[in-house]
Protein backbone atom coordinates (compact mmCIF):
# COMPACT_ATOMS: atom_id res chain seq x y z
CA UNK A 1 0.00 0.00 0.00
CA UNK A 2 1.53 3.34 -0.86
CA UNK A 3 1.31 6.47 1.75
CA UNK A 4 -1.20 9.03 0.46
CA UNK A 5 1.25 11.80 1.25
CA UNK A 6 3.71 9.87 -1.08
CA UNK A 7 0.64 10.38 -4.09
CA UNK A 8 -0.62 13.39 -3.23
CA UNK A 9 0.47 15.75 -6.12
CA UNK A 10 0.08 12.96 -8.56
CA UNK A 11 -3.55 12.27 -7.92
CA UNK A 12 -4.72 15.18 -10.18
CA UNK A 13 -2.38 13.26 -13.17
CA UNK A 14 -4.17 10.23 -12.49
CA UNK A 15 -7.82 11.06 -12.56
CA UNK A 16 -7.24 13.36 -15.75
CA UNK A 17 -5.51 10.12 -17.59
CA UNK A 18 -8.86 8.37 -16.22
CA UNK A 19 -10.52 10.64 -18.65
CA UNK A 20 -8.25 10.96 -21.81
CA UNK A 21 -10.73 8.86 -23.84
CA UNK A 22 -14.28 9.24 -22.58
CA UNK A 23 -16.52 10.71 -19.25
CA UNK A 24 -17.11 8.93 -16.17
CA UNK A 25 -18.13 8.91 -12.92
CA UNK A 26 -17.13 8.56 -9.53
CA UNK A 27 -17.10 5.10 -8.43
CA UNK A 28 -16.17 3.99 -11.99
CA UNK A 29 -12.68 6.25 -11.90
CA UNK A 30 -12.02 4.75 -8.32
CA UNK A 31 -12.60 1.20 -9.58
CA UNK A 32 -10.25 1.64 -12.27
CA UNK A 33 -7.62 3.58 -10.15
CA UNK A 34 -7.49 0.46 -7.43
CA UNK A 35 -7.09 -1.70 -11.00
CA UNK A 36 -4.89 -0.51 -12.94
CA UNK A 37 -2.45 0.04 -9.67
CA UNK A 38 -2.85 -3.89 -9.27
CA UNK A 39 -4.52 -2.83 -5.95
CA UNK A 40 -1.58 -1.06 -4.40
CA UNK A 41 -3.92 2.35 -4.34
CA UNK A 42 -6.53 2.78 -3.76
CA UNK A 43 -7.95 6.22 -3.74
CA UNK A 44 -10.07 7.30 -0.57
CA UNK A 45 -13.40 8.77 -1.35
CA UNK A 46 -12.97 12.22 0.00
CA UNK A 47 -9.59 12.50 -1.93
CA UNK A 48 -11.30 11.93 -5.35
CA UNK A 49 -14.12 14.16 -4.56
CA UNK A 50 -11.81 16.86 -3.21
CA UNK A 51 -9.54 16.23 -6.50
CA UNK A 52 -13.19 16.78 -8.68
CA UNK A 53 -13.78 19.70 -7.40
CA UNK A 54 -10.49 21.71 -7.65
CA UNK A 55 -9.99 19.98 -11.39
CA UNK A 56 -13.89 21.72 -12.38
CA UNK A 57 -13.14 24.76 -10.47
CA UNK A 58 -9.84 25.29 -12.24
CA UNK A 59 -11.66 25.02 -15.92
CA UNK A 60 -9.88 21.45 -16.30
CA UNK A 61 -13.25 19.09 -15.91
CA UNK A 62 -16.61 19.49 -16.86
CA UNK A 63 -19.51 17.79 -14.93
CA UNK A 64 -22.93 16.71 -16.25
CA UNK A 65 -25.72 14.35 -14.86
CA UNK A 66 -25.86 11.56 -17.18
CA UNK A 67 -27.24 7.70 -17.56
CA UNK A 68 -25.88 4.68 -17.84
CA UNK A 69 -28.09 2.61 -20.22
CA UNK A 70 -30.33 1.57 -18.05
CA UNK A 71 -28.82 2.69 -15.21
CA UNK A 72 -29.34 5.75 -12.81
CA UNK A 73 -28.58 8.98 -13.23
CA UNK A 74 -25.27 9.88 -11.90
CA UNK A 75 -22.40 12.93 -11.77
CA UNK A 76 -20.27 12.17 -14.97
CA UNK A 77 -16.83 14.26 -15.45
CA UNK A 78 -15.28 14.79 -18.82
CA UNK A 79 -11.87 16.69 -19.80
CA UNK A 80 -12.45 20.36 -21.14
CA UNK A 81 -9.47 21.29 -23.64
CA UNK A 82 -7.35 23.11 -20.93
CA UNK A 83 -7.74 19.54 -19.23
CA UNK A 84 -6.05 18.01 -22.09
CA UNK A 85 -3.35 20.49 -22.31
CA UNK A 86 -2.81 20.32 -18.55
CA UNK A 87 -2.70 16.92 -18.55
CA UNK A 88 0.39 16.92 -21.08
CA UNK A 89 1.99 19.47 -18.86
CA UNK A 90 1.64 17.18 -15.82
CA UNK A 91 3.29 14.52 -17.70
CA UNK A 92 6.27 16.29 -19.04
CA UNK A 93 6.42 17.36 -15.66
CA UNK A 94 6.75 13.68 -14.03
CA UNK A 95 8.81 12.44 -16.68
CA UNK A 96 11.21 15.28 -15.55
CA UNK A 97 10.94 14.46 -12.05
CA UNK A 98 11.39 10.84 -12.45
CA UNK A 99 14.06 11.37 -14.36
CA UNK A 100 15.79 13.71 -11.66
CA UNK A 101 15.26 11.20 -8.54
CA UNK A 102 16.16 8.07 -10.91
CA UNK A 103 19.72 9.74 -10.31
CA UNK A 104 19.37 9.20 -6.63
CA UNK A 105 18.33 5.50 -7.13
CA UNK A 106 20.60 2.63 -7.40
CA UNK B 1 -26.06 -0.64 3.34
CA UNK B 2 -28.26 1.69 5.85
CA UNK B 3 -25.16 1.62 7.89
CA UNK B 4 -23.43 4.02 5.13
CA UNK B 5 -26.02 6.23 4.93
CA UNK B 6 -26.28 6.66 8.64
CA UNK B 7 -22.09 7.15 8.72
CA UNK B 8 -22.49 9.76 6.09
CA UNK B 9 -25.76 11.41 7.62
CA UNK B 10 -23.38 11.51 10.78
CA UNK B 11 -20.47 12.92 9.51
CA UNK B 12 -21.95 15.81 7.84
CA UNK B 13 -24.67 16.00 10.82
CA UNK B 14 -22.45 19.14 12.31
CA UNK B 15 -21.43 21.06 8.63
CA UNK B 16 -23.84 24.15 7.63
CA UNK B 17 -26.45 23.13 4.40
CA UNK B 18 -24.73 24.66 1.96
CA UNK B 19 -25.44 23.88 -1.45
CA UNK B 20 -21.24 22.68 -1.74
CA UNK B 21 -21.71 20.76 1.36
CA UNK B 22 -25.49 19.26 0.33
CA UNK B 23 -23.67 18.01 -3.10
CA UNK B 24 -20.11 16.54 -1.52
CA UNK B 25 -23.05 14.72 0.54
CA UNK B 26 -24.52 13.30 -2.14
CA UNK B 27 -21.21 12.62 -4.93
CA UNK B 28 -19.80 10.81 -1.72
CA UNK B 29 -22.93 8.65 -1.10
CA UNK B 30 -23.34 7.90 -4.64
CA UNK B 31 -19.83 6.68 -4.84
CA UNK B 32 -20.03 4.72 -1.67
CA UNK B 33 -22.82 3.01 -2.82
CA UNK B 34 -21.68 2.24 -6.32
CA UNK B 35 -18.88 0.45 -4.17
CA UNK B 36 -20.80 -1.05 -1.79
CA UNK B 37 -23.00 -2.84 -4.32
CA UNK B 38 -20.12 -3.79 -6.27
CA UNK B 39 -18.83 -5.40 -3.17
CA UNK B 40 -21.84 -7.82 -2.36
CA UNK B 41 -21.58 -8.22 -6.26
CA UNK B 42 -18.15 -9.70 -5.59
CA UNK B 43 -20.00 -11.75 -2.52
CA UNK B 44 -18.55 -9.85 0.17
CA UNK B 45 -21.06 -10.21 3.01
CA UNK B 46 -23.11 -7.17 4.29
CA UNK B 47 -21.00 -6.30 7.42
CA UNK B 48 -17.66 -6.76 5.15
CA UNK B 49 -18.81 -4.33 2.53
CA UNK B 50 -19.60 -1.63 4.55
CA UNK B 51 -16.54 -1.79 6.75
CA UNK B 52 -14.45 -1.98 3.66
CA UNK B 53 -16.58 1.25 1.96
CA UNK B 54 -15.88 2.91 5.47
CA UNK B 55 -12.29 2.58 5.97
CA UNK B 56 -11.73 3.96 2.40
CA UNK B 57 -13.84 6.60 2.91
CA UNK B 58 -11.09 8.86 3.84
CA UNK B 59 -11.02 11.78 5.58
CA UNK B 60 -13.94 14.90 5.19
CA UNK B 61 -11.17 17.56 6.56
CA UNK B 62 -9.36 17.16 3.08
CA UNK B 63 -12.77 18.67 1.99
CA UNK B 64 -12.64 21.56 4.42
CA UNK B 65 -11.71 24.29 1.95
CA UNK B 66 -13.14 23.00 -0.83
CA UNK B 67 -16.86 23.36 1.32
CA UNK B 68 -15.84 26.74 3.63
CA UNK B 69 -15.77 24.85 6.30
CA UNK B 70 -11.86 25.38 7.71
CA UNK B 71 -12.70 27.22 10.32
CA UNK B 72 -14.65 24.19 12.08
CA UNK B 73 -11.82 21.60 11.71
CA UNK B 74 -9.65 24.25 13.47
CA UNK B 75 -11.63 25.25 16.07
CA UNK B 76 -12.25 21.32 17.13
CA UNK B 77 -8.58 20.24 16.97
CA UNK B 78 -7.26 22.95 19.43
CA UNK B 79 -9.60 22.18 22.10
CA UNK B 80 -7.27 21.45 25.03
CA UNK B 81 -8.94 18.80 26.70
CA UNK B 82 -8.77 16.29 23.17
CA UNK B 83 -6.33 14.37 21.30
CA UNK B 84 -6.25 12.93 17.89
CA UNK B 85 -4.90 9.42 16.87
CA UNK B 86 -4.15 8.06 13.52
CA UNK B 87 -5.29 4.58 12.55
CA UNK B 88 -2.16 3.28 13.42
CA UNK B 89 -1.35 4.80 16.36
CA UNK B 90 -4.86 3.17 17.48
CA UNK B 91 -4.10 0.05 16.42
CA UNK B 92 -0.69 0.01 18.08
CA UNK B 93 -2.39 1.32 21.40
CA UNK B 94 -4.72 -2.09 21.05
CA UNK B 95 -1.55 -4.47 20.50
CA UNK B 96 0.43 -2.44 23.45
CA UNK B 97 -2.58 -3.38 25.63
CA UNK B 98 -2.74 -7.17 24.48
CA UNK B 99 1.18 -7.39 25.48
CA UNK B 100 0.46 -5.42 28.77
CA UNK B 101 -2.09 -7.96 29.81
CA UNK B 102 -0.19 -10.93 29.00
CA UNK B 103 2.74 -9.41 31.09
CA UNK B 104 0.76 -8.10 34.28
CA UNK B 105 -1.39 -11.49 33.91
CA UNK B 106 2.01 -13.32 33.37
CA UNK B 107 3.64 -11.34 36.50
CA UNK B 108 0.47 -12.23 38.76
CA UNK B 109 1.17 -15.91 37.89
CA UNK B 110 4.89 -15.77 38.12
CA UNK B 111 4.49 -14.28 41.84
CA UNK B 112 1.44 -16.89 42.76
CA UNK B 113 3.67 -19.89 41.29
CA UNK B 114 6.17 -18.77 43.78
CA UNK B 115 3.75 -18.60 46.68
CA UNK B 116 3.02 -22.39 45.48
CA UNK B 117 6.51 -23.39 46.09
CA UNK B 118 7.06 -22.12 49.39
CA UNK B 119 3.80 -23.90 50.32
CA UNK B 120 4.56 -27.00 48.48
CA UNK B 121 8.33 -27.26 49.88
CA UNK B 122 7.61 -26.63 53.68
CA UNK B 123 4.81 -29.08 53.70
CA UNK B 124 7.87 -31.35 51.59
CA UNK B 125 9.99 -30.19 54.27
CA UNK B 126 7.84 -31.54 57.19
CA UNK B 127 7.89 -34.64 55.49
CA UNK B 128 3.96 -34.56 54.24
CA UNK B 129 4.30 -36.63 51.12
CA UNK B 130 7.61 -38.65 51.88
CA UNK B 131 8.28 -39.16 55.65
CA UNK B 132 11.92 -39.79 54.39
CA UNK B 133 12.86 -36.15 53.78
CA UNK B 134 12.59 -35.81 57.85
CA UNK B 135 16.10 -35.49 59.88
CA UNK B 136 15.55 -37.24 63.17
CA UNK B 137 12.06 -36.46 63.02
CA UNK B 138 12.96 -32.70 62.61
CA UNK B 139 11.31 -30.38 58.99
CA UNK B 140 14.58 -30.59 56.72
CA UNK B 141 15.66 -27.31 56.18
CA UNK B 142 16.74 -27.34 52.99
CA UNK B 143 13.32 -27.87 51.09
CA UNK B 144 12.34 -24.49 53.25
CA UNK B 145 14.74 -22.79 51.80
CA UNK B 146 14.42 -24.06 48.14
CA UNK B 147 10.95 -23.33 48.41
CA UNK B 148 11.68 -19.74 49.80
CA UNK B 149 14.80 -19.01 46.77
CA UNK B 150 12.05 -20.11 44.15
CA UNK B 151 9.40 -17.71 45.61
CA UNK B 152 12.77 -14.67 45.57
CA UNK B 153 13.37 -15.70 41.98
CA UNK B 154 9.87 -15.84 41.06
CA UNK B 155 9.42 -12.52 42.74
CA UNK B 156 12.30 -11.06 40.47
CA UNK B 157 11.06 -12.20 37.22
CA UNK B 158 7.53 -10.82 37.98
CA UNK B 159 9.07 -7.39 38.51
CA UNK B 160 11.22 -8.09 35.53
CA UNK B 161 7.50 -8.53 33.47
CA UNK B 162 6.06 -5.56 35.49
CA UNK B 163 8.63 -3.11 34.55
CA UNK B 164 8.59 -4.28 30.50
CA UNK B 165 4.89 -3.24 31.00
CA UNK B 166 5.77 0.22 31.02
CA UNK B 167 8.21 0.57 28.28
CA UNK B 168 6.71 1.99 25.41
CA UNK B 169 3.80 2.57 27.12
CA UNK B 170 4.52 6.60 27.77
CA UNK B 171 3.04 7.82 24.44
CA UNK B 172 0.04 6.03 25.20
CA UNK B 173 -0.34 8.10 28.53
CA UNK B 174 -2.03 10.85 27.17
CA UNK B 175 -4.93 8.25 26.68
CA UNK B 176 -5.34 7.86 30.34
CA UNK B 177 -6.08 11.82 30.75
CA UNK B 178 -7.27 13.37 27.82
CA UNK B 179 -9.97 12.87 25.77
CA UNK B 180 -9.52 10.83 22.48
CA UNK B 181 -11.22 12.56 19.30
CA UNK B 182 -11.74 10.17 16.34
CA UNK B 183 -12.71 10.90 13.15
CA UNK B 184 -16.01 8.51 11.85
CA UNK B 185 -14.41 5.85 10.42
CA UNK B 186 -12.03 5.30 13.22
CA UNK B 187 -15.00 5.26 15.50
CA UNK B 188 -16.95 2.50 13.42
CA UNK B 189 -13.83 0.31 13.20
CA UNK B 190 -13.27 0.53 17.32
CA UNK B 191 -17.12 0.11 18.29
CA UNK B 192 -17.18 -2.43 16.11
CA UNK B 193 -14.09 -4.12 17.78
CA UNK B 194 -15.55 -3.48 21.06
CA UNK B 195 -18.72 -5.09 20.48
CA UNK B 196 -17.26 -8.14 18.88
CA UNK B 197 -15.04 -8.59 22.12
CA UNK B 198 -17.79 -8.25 24.17
CA UNK B 199 -19.05 -11.96 24.76
CA UNK B 200 -16.05 -12.93 24.52
CA UNK B 201 -15.14 -10.50 28.25
CA UNK B 202 -18.05 -11.95 30.03
CA UNK B 203 -17.22 -15.16 29.26
CA UNK B 204 -13.49 -14.78 30.63
CA UNK B 205 -15.14 -12.78 33.48
CA UNK B 206 -17.96 -15.41 34.51
CA UNK B 207 -15.47 -18.27 34.00
CA UNK B 208 -12.61 -16.98 36.15
CA UNK B 209 -15.28 -15.96 39.25
CA UNK B 210 -16.54 -19.70 38.77
CA UNK B 211 -13.25 -21.12 38.68
CA UNK B 212 -12.37 -19.29 41.99
CA UNK B 213 -15.64 -20.66 43.47
CA UNK B 214 -14.47 -24.03 42.64
CA UNK B 215 -11.27 -24.01 44.11
CA UNK B 216 -12.27 -22.23 47.03
CA UNK B 217 -14.98 -25.09 47.36
CA UNK B 218 -12.90 -27.93 46.73
CA UNK B 219 -10.24 -26.89 49.38
CA UNK B 220 -13.42 -26.62 51.99
CA UNK B 221 -14.60 -30.11 51.17
CA UNK B 222 -11.38 -31.48 51.16
CA UNK B 223 -10.29 -30.09 54.61
CA UNK B 224 -14.02 -30.83 55.94
CA UNK B 225 -13.45 -34.33 54.90
CA UNK B 226 -9.76 -35.27 55.28
CA UNK B 227 -9.08 -32.80 58.28
CA UNK B 228 -5.94 -35.16 59.15
CA UNK B 229 -4.69 -35.22 55.60
CA UNK B 230 -2.29 -32.37 55.33
CA UNK B 231 -1.07 -33.53 52.41
CA UNK B 232 -4.17 -33.63 50.42
CA UNK B 233 -4.67 -29.81 51.54
CA UNK B 234 -1.95 -28.77 51.15
CA UNK B 235 -2.28 -30.12 47.50
CA UNK B 236 -5.87 -28.47 47.07
CA UNK B 237 -4.69 -24.78 48.39
CA UNK B 238 -1.87 -25.33 45.75
CA UNK B 239 -4.38 -26.27 43.03
CA UNK B 240 -6.64 -23.44 44.42
CA UNK B 241 -3.74 -21.06 43.46
CA UNK B 242 -3.06 -22.26 40.17
CA UNK B 243 -7.04 -21.60 39.59
CA UNK B 244 -6.79 -17.99 40.80
CA UNK B 245 -3.85 -17.29 38.45
CA UNK B 246 -5.32 -18.52 35.75
CA UNK B 247 -8.72 -16.66 36.76
CA UNK B 248 -6.62 -13.74 37.31
CA UNK B 249 -5.45 -13.98 33.58
CA UNK B 250 -8.87 -14.58 32.98
CA UNK B 251 -9.95 -10.93 34.44
CA UNK B 252 -7.06 -8.86 33.12
CA UNK B 253 -6.59 -9.42 29.56
CA UNK B 254 -10.50 -8.82 29.13
CA UNK B 255 -10.53 -6.12 31.44
CA UNK B 256 -7.93 -4.15 29.65
CA UNK B 257 -8.31 -4.51 26.28
CA UNK B 258 -11.97 -3.53 27.03
CA UNK B 259 -10.90 -0.42 29.00
CA UNK B 260 -8.62 0.21 25.61
CA UNK B 261 -11.28 1.07 23.69
CA UNK B 262 -13.11 2.50 26.05
CA UNK B 263 -10.34 5.10 26.07
CA UNK B 264 -10.29 5.17 22.37
CA UNK B 265 -14.25 5.86 22.52
CA UNK B 266 -14.48 8.00 25.83
CA UNK B 267 -17.09 5.66 27.07
CA UNK B 268 -17.22 3.47 30.12
CA UNK B 269 -14.77 4.25 32.84
CA UNK B 270 -13.27 6.85 30.56
CA UNK B 271 -16.30 9.39 29.75
CA UNK B 272 -15.19 13.08 30.45
CA UNK B 273 -16.61 12.92 34.16
CA UNK B 274 -15.07 9.78 34.83
CA UNK B 275 -11.73 10.22 33.76
CA UNK B 276 -10.00 12.14 36.19
CA UNK B 277 -11.41 9.59 39.21
CA UNK B 278 -11.58 6.08 37.92
CA UNK B 279 -10.88 2.55 39.44
CA UNK B 280 -10.89 -0.20 38.09
CA UNK B 281 -9.71 -3.76 39.26
CA UNK B 282 -7.11 -4.29 36.16
CA UNK B 283 -5.08 -1.36 38.34
CA UNK B 284 -5.69 -2.75 41.70
CA UNK B 285 -4.46 -6.55 40.70
CA UNK B 286 -1.00 -6.08 41.25
CA UNK B 287 -0.99 -3.88 44.31
CA UNK B 288 -3.58 -6.30 45.76
CA UNK B 289 -1.75 -9.44 44.79
CA UNK B 290 1.52 -7.63 45.88
CA UNK B 291 0.28 -6.78 49.10
CA UNK B 292 -1.62 -10.34 49.70
CA UNK B 293 2.24 -11.88 49.38
CA UNK B 294 3.89 -9.13 51.49
CA UNK B 295 1.12 -9.96 54.11
CA UNK B 296 1.61 -13.80 53.94
CA UNK B 297 5.28 -13.65 54.20
CA UNK B 298 5.74 -11.10 57.20
CA UNK B 299 2.53 -13.52 58.88
CA UNK B 300 4.54 -16.88 58.20
CA UNK B 301 8.20 -15.52 58.59
CA UNK B 302 7.01 -13.77 62.75
CA UNK B 303 5.12 -16.97 63.33
CA UNK B 304 6.40 -19.86 61.45
CA UNK B 305 3.63 -21.36 61.01
CA UNK B 306 3.74 -21.90 57.75
CA UNK B 307 1.07 -24.73 57.88
CA UNK B 308 -1.62 -22.24 59.17
CA UNK B 309 -0.60 -19.33 56.73
CA UNK B 310 -2.24 -20.18 53.26
CA UNK B 311 -5.58 -19.54 54.85
CA UNK B 312 -4.77 -15.81 53.21
CA UNK B 313 -5.21 -17.00 50.06
CA UNK B 314 -8.67 -18.77 50.14
CA UNK B 315 -10.03 -15.25 51.47
CA UNK B 316 -7.74 -13.41 49.09
CA UNK B 317 -9.08 -15.22 46.20
CA UNK B 318 -12.68 -15.13 47.08
CA UNK B 319 -12.47 -11.59 47.93
CA UNK B 320 -11.01 -10.74 44.85
CA UNK B 321 -13.41 -12.44 42.65
CA UNK B 322 -16.49 -10.84 44.96
CA UNK B 323 -14.52 -7.19 44.58
CA UNK B 324 -14.36 -7.35 40.33
CA UNK B 325 -18.15 -9.16 40.46
CA UNK B 326 -19.21 -6.13 42.01
CA UNK B 327 -17.33 -3.56 39.84
CA UNK B 328 -18.35 -5.09 36.69
CA UNK B 329 -22.04 -4.95 37.81
CA UNK B 330 -21.70 -1.51 39.13
CA UNK B 331 -20.20 -0.37 35.67
CA UNK B 332 -23.81 0.01 33.47
CA UNK B 333 -22.91 -0.73 29.75
CA UNK B 334 -23.69 2.76 28.46
CA UNK B 335 -25.05 3.26 24.96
Amino acid sequence: MISSDVIRGYTDIIILYLLLDEPSYGYEISRRITDRSQGLYTMKETTLYSAFNRLEKNGYLRSFAGTETGGKTRTYYELTPQGHTHYQLKKEEWMVTKKVVDQFIK
Amino acid sequence: MDAIFSYLDNMFAHLPKTEEVKRAKSELGQMMEDKYNQLRAEGRSDNEAVGQVISEFGNLSELAAELGISNQYQQASSDDNFVTVTDAEAESFIEKTKKSARLIAGGIASVLFGVISVIFFSGYAEGLFNPAVLLDGEPNKRFVAAGIALLFICVAFAVYLFVMVGIGSEKYEIFEKKMVKLEPHQKFVIQEARENHRPLLMRKISLGVVLILLGVAALSVVSILNENNEALILSAVCGLLVVIAISMWLFISGSMLQSAYDKLLNEGDYTLERRKSQSVMQRWAPPYWTLMVVGYLAWSFITGAWHKTWIIWPIAGVLFGLISAIVQASTPNKE
